[in-house]
């Protein structure tokens, strides 16, 4: 397909360039603040590794072998030069290396965060749409509702509600873990995505057990976000709906719905795209506790472990790896409200 | 035809839906008949308000009401909302002041004239493109294939002005309804603009609404001219003689004109107490 | 605190009487500060007092919300569970709003380059994610009230400069303050007494939603093991106590957590009702 008209190569890459100029910015500024943490941490991973009772001599050849006692800047670039080999360190509750195994746990908190972000995305434009086509209908109370308690409730704890009522009361969804146990141990993950790998194991009964234990941490994930997209998205939809070109159309002849869906939509695809980045953002945070709650493995279980044991070099790899998943989020979507946006090109 | 006026409308009314009861526009009571008929007052004298009206495209915080609002002998008041989504660009259309604000800066130009088509004619779409085409033509837009693909924000102001008029025109309505078409645009534009609608009224015969405050221009262009003041109607009379004009506004108004004749001579000031509304 | 600013109080706390959902916000919260005040006088046992003959109670007479793991009263320990929770959260705000706020201003008054390296920092802070970086703070810190507290105030401050530098921005160069200056007001009192007062609108507004946010991070913080430290009674640590006989015994996990959303639903109601009658439009 060819290029629209108004895309411009040059003045895309040039906006592209600046974009990624402030990304690399702000990444360097996120590998600081977690050295500087780290650096300053009172956990010494030294006395880890030797144990209270080691000697002073031990415990100084731990030190050094660590690279403890190098001066700051030194222990930075140190730092920065073993990222540059994808090098996070070693784990001191495992003992294996860090990056390894964030690469094992990350694909499931992706699945399960954007398989919450579809439904809340999808359900949360939609609300918007049923409210900014009926004003003042109970549309708007159920979002106002939803809003509310999305940013009210403690998700930690409504994902024990739910396990307590919906797998232990009514047996309607699976319980904590990713599959049942019967497959758990059985099956193979070789992209660590429950859903793809259950259904390319052929095991019967693997997938639907893989979909019975999505279906309540994925809801619980889309309900937390669900009331700021619709809540959002209708402000921006009922802001779009007093301007002159909505005037233009409707003298058109075109009906309310298709102006919602023709005209204002296409609109508000920027302050959309925004809304369910954050969203997304959101939901990535609101996995590490939900991942805990369900007991499913993933970045955010292996983060609230990392913590429970002090293992530093862990938890950084974890908040990094995190950190720059949200900046690339934020990213990815500036650049595409400004390439979607004709005005802006 | 010639038994009944293309638009009728008696006690037209617009208030508030909730507060106070007095309107802000009318009652109104008037007529529009075959060629260009002249809407003429100052700013806030209601005009885009009857407008708005008359298309039943009032915000949802006002309200219409009339005793009797005919459309070729059809009577509108108890249209329901589909019965006007078929009407409105199809039998009456609307030109919009500022081609910058009216158009959608998200939709291409051939979209946004497609629509109107698409909206009142099931055709093919190979049919669609080529009355697009011809439409954007008629209208004076250069390279209509190539203009196809263009935002609105990439046109100037007199071609944007073009755009909205091959949108109004492409259905061919009844009557053509221009809400200071010309205000946003320089002023060599004015005139092109205005004898393009003008051409193509005339050639298509439709009746044209004209809504300016530029009173010369509005008599040098229009066939009868109506003026508002304050929500009503102060005076109707044909262009030709506005000069005799009776009403103490219009010839306020009229005298106003800039004007070589007049050029270091005090301008006559308006006693709002003279005023006497004829609706 | 300025009369102005004062007075501006006032005249909110007036107003906010007209706003239904500020006022069963701020009832709530009112109620709620009164428990946690009067936690001695109002809860019928000692929060601490362990009695493994009686644990795990169903919730009846004696105990009306029955009794945790070790036997302990849940009612009692849900009353004294308000202290921790309003007050920590209330010092977060009070510690780390102020230093968003001074940073904020003095990087919108100063400009140049005092500007651009706040605000770059600013701005590196706010691109983590705010809870992660509060529990890697927290775990990095060690556990604890005090670190919990620290790891969720350094997250929250952000937010606050970064509206402080877009509001002292707007009014940096109108007419009034170069009225004030000329008036030969020098800058700490131009700082104090006009830049301030301006951008406390939205100060209200913000501090009222970040107390929800605040209080969900510090129960997440006490859930996880991270936050106030056993056995003081806390919300948050309280359903992580719960979690383990969610199954059987349901209330233990469901009593605090509801409470947690009691608050948070308050706050936000407040937060609401503020910005509806801040906003002129409104009214």
């Amino acid at each position: 397909m060819p290029a629209p008209r108004w895309f411009n190569a040059n003045t895309a890459w040039r906006m592209l360039g600046s974009s990624a100029l402030s990304l690399v910015l702000t990444l360097a500024g996120l590998l600081a603040v977690t050295f500087v943490m780290s650096a300053f941490s009172p956990i010494d991973p030294a006395l880890q590794q030797v144990g209270d009772h080691a000697s002073a001599a031990t415990y100084a050849q731990a030190r050094h072998a660590l690279g403890l006692d190098a001066p700051l800047p030194l222990r930075f670039a140190h730092y920065l030069i073993g990222l540059c080999h994808g090098d996070l360190g070693i784990s001191t509750a495992t003992g294996q290396a860090v990056a390894g195994e964030l690469r094992e746990v990350f694909p499931a908190t992706l699945e399960l965060s954007t398989i919450a972000l579809l439904i809340s995305a999808i359900a949360g434009v939609g609300l918007a749409l049923l409210s900014a086509r009926w004003p003042g209908s109970w549309v708007d109370s159920a979002i106002r509702v939803i809003s509310l308690l999305g940013s009210s409730v403690p998700i930690f704890w409504l994902g024990l509600v739910a396990l307590a009522l919906f797998y232990a009361h009514w047996h309607w969804a699976g319980g904590p873990g990713r599959l049942d146990d019967a497959y758990e141990y059985t099956i193979d993950m070789p992209t660590g995505l429950v859903l793809l790998d259950s259904w390319r194991s052929g095991m019967p009964g693997a997938f639907a057990s893989a979909i019975r234990h999505m279906l309540l941490p994925a809801l619980l994930l889309a309900s937390y976000v669900l009331g700021s997209i619709a809540r959002l998205t209708r402000t921006s939809l009922l802001g779009e709906l007093h301007q002159e070109y909505v005037t233009l159309a409707r003298a058109k002849g075109a009906g309310p719905g298709g102006i919602l869906l023709r005209h204002v939509l296409p609109n508000c695809l920027g302050p959309m795209l925004t809304v369910i980045a954050l969203a997304y953002t959101n939901l990535l945070q609101g996995a590490v506790l939900t991942e805990t709650v369900f007991a499913r493995p993933g970045l955010g279980r292996y983060l609230t472990n990392a913590l429970f044991y002090g293992d530093v070099p862990a938890i950084l790899g974890a908040t990094l790896v995190l950190g720059i998943v949200f900046i690339l989020i934020n990213g990815v979507t500036d650049m595409l409200v400004r390439l979607l946006d004709p005005r802006l090109r | 035809m010639a038994e009944h006026p293309l638009l009728r409308v008696e006690q037209l009314e617009v208030r508030r839906r909730h507060g106070d009861a007095t309107p802000l526009v009318g009652p109104l009571s008037f007529e529009i008949g075959p060629g260009a008929t002249g809407l003429v007052g100052e700013s806030g004298s209601g005009k885009s308000l009857t407008v708005r009206a008359l298309l039943q495209l009032l915000p949802p915080s006002l309200q219409s009401h009339s005793r009797c609002m005919q459309f070729d002998g059809h009577e509108l008041s108890t249209l329901r909302e589909r019965q006007w989504q078929a009407l409105r660009g199809a039998d009456m259309a609307l030109v919009m002041q500022d081609p910058r604000h009216a158009l959608n800066p998200r939709l291409s130009i051939g979209t946004q004239i497609d629509e109107a088509l698409r909206l009142h004619a099931r055709l093919p779409r190979a049919e669609r493109r080529e009355r697009v085409l011809a439409a954007m033509h008629e209208v004076g837009l250069p390279q209509p294939r190539q203009l196809w693909t263009h935002y609105p924000h990439q046109l100037s102001g007199g071609m944007g002005q073009r755009v909205m008029l091959a949108i109004a025109l492409i259905n061919r309505p009844r009557l053509l309804i221009a809400d200071e078409p010309t205000s946003a645009l320089d002023t060599h534009l004015r005139d092109q603009v205005l004898e393009l609608m003008m051409h193509l009224a005339d050639a298509h015969g439709m009746s044209l609404l004209l809504i300016s405050h530029d009173l010369p221009l509005v008599a040098r262009h229009c066939r009868d001219v109506l003026v508002m003041y304050r929500g009503r109607l102060v005076d109707r009379c044909a262009a030709a003689a506005l000069d005799t004009a009776t009403s103490p506004y219009t010839r306020a108004l009229w005298h106003c004109r800039p004007s070589g004749d007049t050029h270091g001579q005090l301008l006559p000031v308006f006693d709002p107490a003279q005023m006497d509304p004829v609706a | 605190m300025n009369l102005r600013a004062a007075t501006l109080v006032l005249s909110r706390a007036r107003h906010g009487l007209r706003s239904p959902a500020a006022t069963i916000g701020a009832g709530v919260l009112v109620l709620l500060l009164l428990v946690a005040i009067l936690a001695p006088w109002l809860a019928p046992h000692d929060p601490l007092q362990q009695n493994i003959a009686l644990r795990l109670r169903p919730p009846g007479a004696g105990h009306w919300l029955g009794t945790d793991n070790l036997g302990r009263d849940l009612l009692s320990r849900l009353i004294y569970g308000a202290r921790p929770t309003l007050g920590i959260a209330l010092l977060v705000m009070a510690s780390a709003a102020p230093v968003g706020l001074l940073i904020g201003i003095v990087a919108g008054y100063a400009g140049g380059w005092v500007e651009r390296v706040l605000m770059r920092f600013t701005d590196i802070v706010l691109a983590f994610p705010q809870l992660v970086l509060a529990l890697a703070f927290a775990g990095l810190l060690g556990a604890g009230t005090f670190n919990g507290a620290l790891a969720v105030a350094l997250t929250i401050w952000p937010s606050y400069a970064r509206q402080a530098r877009a509001e002292t921005l707007a009014i940096r160069d109108s007419d009034y303050l170069a009225a004030a200056r000329m008036l030969g007001i020098r800058s700490g009192r131009l700082l104090w007494g006009h830049v301030l007062p301006m951008c406390l609108p939205f100060v209200y507004v913000r501090l009222a939603l970040d107390m929800a946010a605040t209080i969900l991070s510090l129960s997440s913080l006490g859930f996880l093991g991270l936050g106030v430290q056993p056995p003081t009674p806390e919300w948050g640590a309280m359903v992580a106590g719960g979690s383990k006989v969610i199954f059987d015994q349901w209330w233990v996990a469901a009593v605090p957590g509801a409470a947690i959303l009691l608050v948070c639903i308050a706050f936000n109601l407040l937060a609401d009702g503020l910005r509806d009658l801040g906003d002129p439009r409104h009214g």
